[in-house]
């Protein structure tokens, strides 16, 4: 709606976007695909081989190059391939990471993304102004491969080249040399998002260089309200998921204080529209921009729901909604306590604690801090069955008074969390919060409360994300739990930590 | 380097007239079309201030650098100004195996004289404030927060005596620029300053286009004897220096300049870039200047030494000769060629002893980690010393130490003190042969005053890099760290939260009281105070429990 | 008593009279020299001083870096040696990694002349631009250890330029962008200043924003002030190089700078001219200028007096031998400036004769007063004596 949401701006002075003019043009579109070509020589060689090849790229260009060799599992594991420029006059100590992974999000070749890295540093090497080091990273993919990467950059990794200050991932998947327009990702897990002035950054440079930007899931024009309310949908949708499902890369940057964009080129199936070395120029005036930084991103927002390249709500228009939907639980728990005209007895208590440490119990142990006791996924299933029907039991047997005193503390403890996890991931607290509202009705509505139950129920609500998403049900719970365990995502934890609960709760009392 | 040891013995045979003064260059071709240049000039003469009863003044040796160190009695001096990233693998041994070379900005170390260690710690701060004046540097930041007191053996001392009031001081900035206005002074130290010899090659605009660049002033006692060495040393990347010279920003080639790699799919628009193997090197086009005439202070030795491989022909005026050659500096200035049909191929480096890096670990605000690794790439053991100093925000648990702990012989730790002292970790390690080893541990990050926080905060702190020393002379310093500690939001939004919140603290805790309590007058106030003391409360208890 | 008290009265407007006749008189001459300029006065200074200071961090603030380097390359240019010019830069911008050429700082794009040069002296740097600094520098509050090359070393006959640049507003100039130097701050320590015997001139330049606000509370003697804009206006840069990426230099120092380009050692140019040339259209804000603690009319006070080592020298009468060596020295000077090349350095001053023509004007201007004065006495003993 008007007048809730303001236009993007840059607020940091030092970034100076697309002030310095850019050169990466004409006969570097000849280098480019020069290196296209070669890469597509050595693609199909088994890994190693084709590793040993791309840092050999990297070695004429003068450039020290590696192989980080990773593996989560017994199942998962390759080789990626970085190089390190060494900034001649900065102090070594921070780094701009650019990325190009073998394949892009969707699993295609990505060479337009990788020729173009290997030309970029060849020409960012010609410069001498780089106060940053500046890093390029070849992972096999843009997922559990970029992620052990970075993580082995903070822990492990041979050659280091000090903190990194902000990345972008180059994502050109097409076999032709020109683009329609560009994409632009920027979710991070767990709710984190780049800072805003690093996605503004972009947004002029494109500007300057007549190239449209576009928000992934929105169309080109972001002028009427419901293509704004598209926008946000879609946002909201990918903070969700982020994570769960494969993502475009800038994610795994996540938890390290870094901030990361993808860019995207696309429609370039045609011979029109703005040629390779157009993108080029824009990750260039990107980079400069942030080499032009001395001090982290720190003045724009750092939480914001974008509802265009140019559109955004802050945190204190958006906010509300999610303490709205939090409190609402809060205020229900109070009636409920405060319409009882005698105060508990000493049994009710005692059962009250039973019961709710019964179903924690139950939830912990399907969540994942037992993944290893319960590997299979269908075991959890079961248990999750167990624990349903031990909660209809309990309902036979427990008091009005005990439900009553159940409910309201159960109620209490689920509106604060959802206040707390509103604070770090608005978007996950306000999913949560829409979709299990009905449990705060249970007590209010005479008819439909086994619907509310069934419609509320994480089962249910996940196997209608699957169906949603196109991917079976168990997947869905095993990339969840994948995500928890190897990307450090809260969401398989706050499911069955903190919905799952409450829905015990709702079969006990309803 | 021979060459460095042939013009230090002819320099000590000079001596005999109490004073002498010489300079040398050093061209050396590195891989990957690098040029290492190491310009070192040595003064020497007898102290004026010890000279009894003799007419001595202070000739070759500057003056001002004399009284301001005498003034701070100062026995020996070492300063460092630095920039950019040494290639130890590629590159090797920097000049002198590494005894002129620095860490990341500016390094200090020096024995001073004093009654005790506050009074050699107030004559430090004496000398770092002259020398702040004298080299527009800000050496003054080098306070008692920044510089640590070692051992007096603890780093390599040309002198002799072990005189029991000297201390050794030591502190690095490693956020200090180095410009144009470092270059000036040290010139101005030379007696044909940049007019004659080979400091006539010495440019700002060129030495802080390099790789890596290092200034050096070094000043000894021996003896009764001062010496002053100065040396710059810097790497240039040639094809780009020589590019800069054309042009000083890389526009795209010509489409007819472009060489390219021959391959299937070549074509007149798809080219696969190739660097041309052929190098040459015009030493006036690389410096922007011609080597002057030689200074006439400087002596008949050879002032010039190029260590080039066979393939190289040096062409200087009009002699041709290929492999390494020196020559002296005439009457008239004079240009030098360096090429080669492959530039590629030089001569062998020496590998360093040992290779050190250092990096953060963890993430967050709060606490991080440490770790630094040890590569020996000989097949022997080799043994050095690690000197790490952390600033005092920085809280290092010692007993966090893990990692390949066999390797430590020996740990000398001196705990930071807030706002006083840096902490200071000195390891002797022992490396097995051909080995990688790390050593990591643990830090909390603490949160500083308000006025403590510099003017970009934001930015973060940097970590002075750590020195380590091999026992055979050789030392090296790993590159520096940034270190991102928590930040108040110094901007208005920050001011006004916390003014409010205060305020509404203020007036809801009156508010609250107001609600929940009863104004009752005294006599019924003291009755409940008695009544509800902890005494009556215990017994009221007892009843409960045991009953009456 | 009435003759008395007519004759008074008579020799009074007789007085008045010959003031206006002698105002009408200077009418006339003033006329009849209308292309003449108001005589230059003798200034009182043996040496000159200047205190640059740039105020602001971070690259983007490259021009006022380069504000400050173009004003020092002038004063050295007209003679200030670099132990009498205190550089306070903020930050580095000259080796800063992310200038495209190393060592090098430009005020206009067209990159011809590098105002960094191989010979600089930059006295205080980085982190040590700090308002306390800047205050003690100019009272001269140090400890003992402070050297000599960082201190404003300046007596009762020192001529001190003061030049300021940064960020600023209405009554403030922020130091670093983290601190804040206020109106009535450098008020106060000129005044020290003064107390102290420690300059004998200021001109205080200042090139912010709003900032004519920042000499609005001096009060110490013989200080003449100019703001580059006025309160609730900004000053604007000037120059977008698109190679560097940063604007060069902001307007108002440009102009100044343009216009002293053609001042030399020997230039007889008045402050007055240079204020003259200030267009405000063209610096895009109303540049300000405070005299009145100034005794002089700016017309009368040469732009070398501040801007280069130029000292005024008392030369008895000098004989015939050393007239025509002089005469002979000044010529040779006009050939070379006109052959384009600059004169050759040298610290001492020119001497410069005080002019007869000067003198002669003087005298009738202290008789007319005096005839006032005595017509007015006669006056009064004339109407007492009536009484």
């Amino acid at each position: 709606m008007a007048g809730q949401f303001r236009g993007t701006y840059v607020s940091e002075n030092a970034l100076l976007p697309h002030q310095a003019s850019t050169h990466f043009r004409e006969s570097e579109w000849h280098i480019v695909r020069g290196f296209r070509s070669e890469i597509r020589d050595f693609k199909d060689l088994p890994e190693r081989e084709r590793n040993a090849r791309l840092m050999g790229l990297f070695d004429e260009i003068g450039l020290k190059s590696a192989s980080h060799d990773w593996q989560t599992s017994t199942t998962e594991g390759s080789q990626n391939v970085y190089s390190i420029l060494h900034a001649p006059r900065g102090s070594h100590n921070e780094a701009i990471v650019l990325v190009a992974p073998w394949t892009n999000m969707d699993g295609e070749f990505n060479d337009g993304g990788m020729a173009l890295l290997v030309s970029l540093a060849r020409y960012l090497k010609k410069w001498s102004i780089w106060h940053k080091n500046l890093i390029f990273v070849v992972p096999s993919n843009p997922h559990s491969a970029l992620r052990a990467w970075v993580g082995a950059y903070h822990t492990s990794l041979k050659y280091t080249a000090g903190s990194v200050e902000g990345a972008v991932v180059l994502d050109f998947a097409s076999t032709s040399e020109r683009f329609d327009h560009v994409e632009v990702y920027y979710d991070g897990l767990n709710g984190q998002l780049p800072n805003l002035d690093l996605i503004n950054t972009l947004v002029k440079v494109a500007d300057a260089e007549y190239v449209r930007c576009d928000l992934p899931g929105s169309g080109p024009s972001y002028h009427l309200y419901g293509q704004r309310l598209q926008t946000m949908a879609a946002g909201i949708f990918r903070q969700i998921v982020a994570g769960i499902k494969p993502g475009a890369g800038c994610e795994m940057f996540s938890g390290w204080r870094i901030d990361a964009i993808t860019l995207r080129a696309v429609g370039s199936d045609g011979e029109t529209g703005h040629d390779i070395t157009t993108f080029g120029r824009l990750v260039e005036s990107v980079v400069r921009s942030i080499n032009n930084l001395l001090e982290h991103f720190h003045q724009s927002f750092f939480f914001y729901l974008l509802l265009g390249p140019r559109f955004f709500v802050s945190i204190g228009t958006y906010l509300p909604c999610a303490m709205l939907v939090s409190n609402s639980f809060l205020i229900m728990a109070i009636h409920i306590f405060a319409s009882k005209r005698r105060s508990f007895s000493r049994e009710t208590i005692g059962l009250t604690s039973m019961t709710l440490g019964a179903v924690g119990l139950a939830s912990l142990m399907l969540s994942s801090f037992f993944v290893n006791a319960i590997s299979s996924t269908t075991w959890r299933l079961g248990l999750f069955a167990a624990a349903t029907s031990g909660c209809i039991s309990a309902r036979k047997l427990l008091g009005n008074d005990t439900k009553q005193a159940i409910y309201g503390t159960a109620l209490t403890l689920y509106g604060f969390s959802l206040t707390t996890l509103s604070m770090f991931n608005f978007s996950l607290a306000f999913g949560l919060g829409f979709i299990t509202i009905p449990l705060a009705w249970l007590r209010r509505v005479k008819f439909a409360r086994s619907l509310i139950i069934l419609l509320t129920c994480p089962v249910t609500v996940l196997g209608i994300a699957a169906w949603v998403m196109d991917i079976p049900l168990l997947d869905l719970i095993d990339s969840l739990i994948y995500a928890h365990k190897v990307l450090s995502v809260w969401t398989w934890q706050v499911i069955t930590q903190i919905w799952l609960p409450m829905w015990f709760v709702g079969v006990i009392i309803y | 380097m021979l060459a460095w040891l042939l013009v230090l013995a002819s320099g000590i045979l000079a001596s005999t007239n109490g004073e002498s003064y010489h300079e040398d260059l050093v061209l050396r071709p590195l891989p990957k079309n690098k040029l290492l240049s190491s310009f070192r000039f040595v003064a020497e003469q007898r102290d004026p201030q010890l000279a009894s009863g003799e007419l001595t003044e202070y000739t070759t040796f500057p003056r001002s650098l004399g009284q301001i160190m005498s003034r701070a009695s100062t026995h020996e001096l070492h300063l460092r100004f630095s920039q950019g990233w040494w290639d130890a693998e590629s590159w090797g041994v920097p000049p002198a195996n590494g005894t002129y070379a620095g860490g990341v900005g500016v390094e200090m170390w020096a024995w001073v004289a004093g009654e005790d260690l506050a009074d050699a710690q107030a004559n430090w701060h004496r000398l770092a404030h002259s020398l702040s004046g004298f080299f527009c540097a800000s050496l003054n930041f080098l306070d008692q927060t920044v510089t640590t007191h070692l051992e007096s053996d603890a780093l390599p001392r040309s002198g002799d005596s072990s005189d029991e009031n000297l201390y050794l001081l030591r502190g690095a900035l490693p956020a200090e620029p180095v410009c144009t206005e470092n270059l000036t002074p040290f010139i101005k130290l030379l007696p044909c300053k940049s007019r004659a010899g080979i400091a006539s090659l010495l440019d700002g605009h060129q030495l802080f286009d390099s790789q890596w660049q290092t200034m050096s002033v070094d000043v000894d006692h021996i003896g009764d004897r001062l010496r002053l060495t100065q040396v710059v040393s810097n790497v240039i990347d040639v094809p780009h220096m020589q590019r800069r010279r054309r042009d000083p920003l890389p526009r795209p080639e010509p489409y007819a300049d472009l060489i390219c790699k021959e391959r299937e799919w070549s074509a007149d628009y798809i080219c696969l870039p190739d660097d041309p193997r052929s190098a040459n090197w015009v030493i006036s086009e690389i410096f922007d200047k011609e080597l002057a005439p030689a200074c006439p202070l400087a002596g008949d030795g050879p002032h010039v030494f190029v260590e080039a491989s066979d393939n190289w022909t040096v062409k200087v005026g009009g002699n041709v000769t290929s492999g390494s050659v020196s020559f002296s500096l005439g009457s008239e200035p004079v240009d030098l060629v360096l090429s080669s049909e492959d530039g590629l191929v030089v001569l062998e480096n020496k590998v360093p002893d040992v290779f050190v890096d250092r990096s953060f670990t963890g993430y967050g605000q709060q606490s991080g980690g440490l770790r630094t690794v040890f590569t020996n790439p000989h097949d022997v053991e080799v043994s050095l010393v690690y000197i790490e100093n952390l600033p005092w925000y920085m809280r290092l648990y010692l007993h966090t130490m893990s990692g390949d702990l066999d390797i430590v012989e020996d740990i000398s730790y001196t705990s930071a003190e807030d706002r006083t002292r840096p902490s200071k970790v000195q390891l002797h390690i022992r490396l097995p042969p051909l080995s990688q080893s790390s050593i990591e541990y643990k830090f909390d990050k603490s949160l500083l005053y308000i006025e403590e926080y510099p003017p970009d905060a934001n930015h973060g702190f940097e970590v002075p890099p750590a020195l380590a020393l091999t026992s055979t002379g050789y030392s090296t310093r790993t590159t520096s760290l940034l270190l991102s500690l928590a930040v108040p939001d110094f901007s208005m939004p920050y001011n006004v939260i916390i003014l409010t919140c205060t305020t509404m603290a203020m007036f809801l805790g009156s508010f609250v009281n107001l609600i929940v309590k009863k104004v009752v007058p005294e006599p019924l106030g003291e009755k409940i105070l008695v009544e509800s003391s902890l005494k009556r409360r215990i017994q009221a208890f007892k009843t409960k429990l045991i009953g009456n | 008593m009435r003759v008395g008290y007519l004759v008074g009265v008579v020799a009074a407007v007789c007085g008045a009279l010959a003031q206006q006749e002698e105002g009408v008189n200077n009418g006339t001459v003033a006329e009849t020299v209308a292309e003449e300029r108001p005589p230059l006065r003798v200034s009182k200074h043996t040496n000159n001083w200047a205190v640059l200071v740039s105020t602001s961090r971070f690259w983007f603030n490259y021009r006022h870096m380069a504000n400050v380097l173009s004003f020092y390359r002038t004063v050295k240019r007209l003679g200030i040696p670099d132990d009498q010019v205190i550089v306070m830069l903020s930050d580095d911008v000259a080796c800063n990694a992310r200038n495209p050429f190393p060592g090098a700082v430009y005020n206009v794009h067209d990159h011809k002349l590098d105002l960094y040069g191989e010979n600089i002296e930059v006295d205080y740097r980085g982190y040590e631009v700090t308002v306390e600094n800047f205050i003690r520098l100019l009272t001269d509050r140090w400890d003992s250890d402070m050297p000599r090359s960082k201190r404003l070393n300046t007596d009762a006959s020192s001529n001190i330029l003061v030049y300021l640049t940064g960020h600023g507003g209405n009554d403030f100039l922020k130091f670093q962008d983290a601190e804040e130097i206020g109106a009535w701050d450098i008020a106060d320590a000129f005044g020290q200043m003064w107390e102290k015997r420690r300059y004998n001139e200021v001109l205080f330049m200042i090139d912010t924003c709003e900032a004519n606000t920042m000499y609005s509370k001096f009060f110490a003697p013989n200080v003449i002030a100019v703001g580059s804009s006025q309160l609730d206006e900004s000053s604007y840069a000037d120059d977008t190089d698109p190679d560097v990426g940063v604007s060069l230099i902001d307007k108002f120092t440009s102009i100044n700078l343009g216009y002293l380009e053609q001042v030399n050692k020997t230039s007889q140019l008045t402050l007055a001219d240079l204020f003259g040339y200030y267009d405000p259209v063209e610096i895009a804000s109303h540049p300000g200028i405070r005299d009145d603690l100034f005794q002089d009319d700016l017309a009368s006070v040469r732009i070398t007096d501040f801007f280069g080592n130029i000292q005024d020298v008392e030369v008895d009468a000098a004989p015939k031998e050393n007239e025509q060596l002089l005469d002979r020295l000044s010529s040779a000077e006009a050939s070379e400036q006109a052959s384009g090349h600059a004169p050759v350095a040298s610290p001492v001053a020119q001497p410069k004769p005080i002019s007869k023509t000067a003198q002669k004007q003087k005298q009738p201007n202290t008789a007319v007063p005096a005839l006032t004065v005595i017509g007015s006495i006669i006056a009064l003993v004339a109407i007492s004596a009536k009484l």
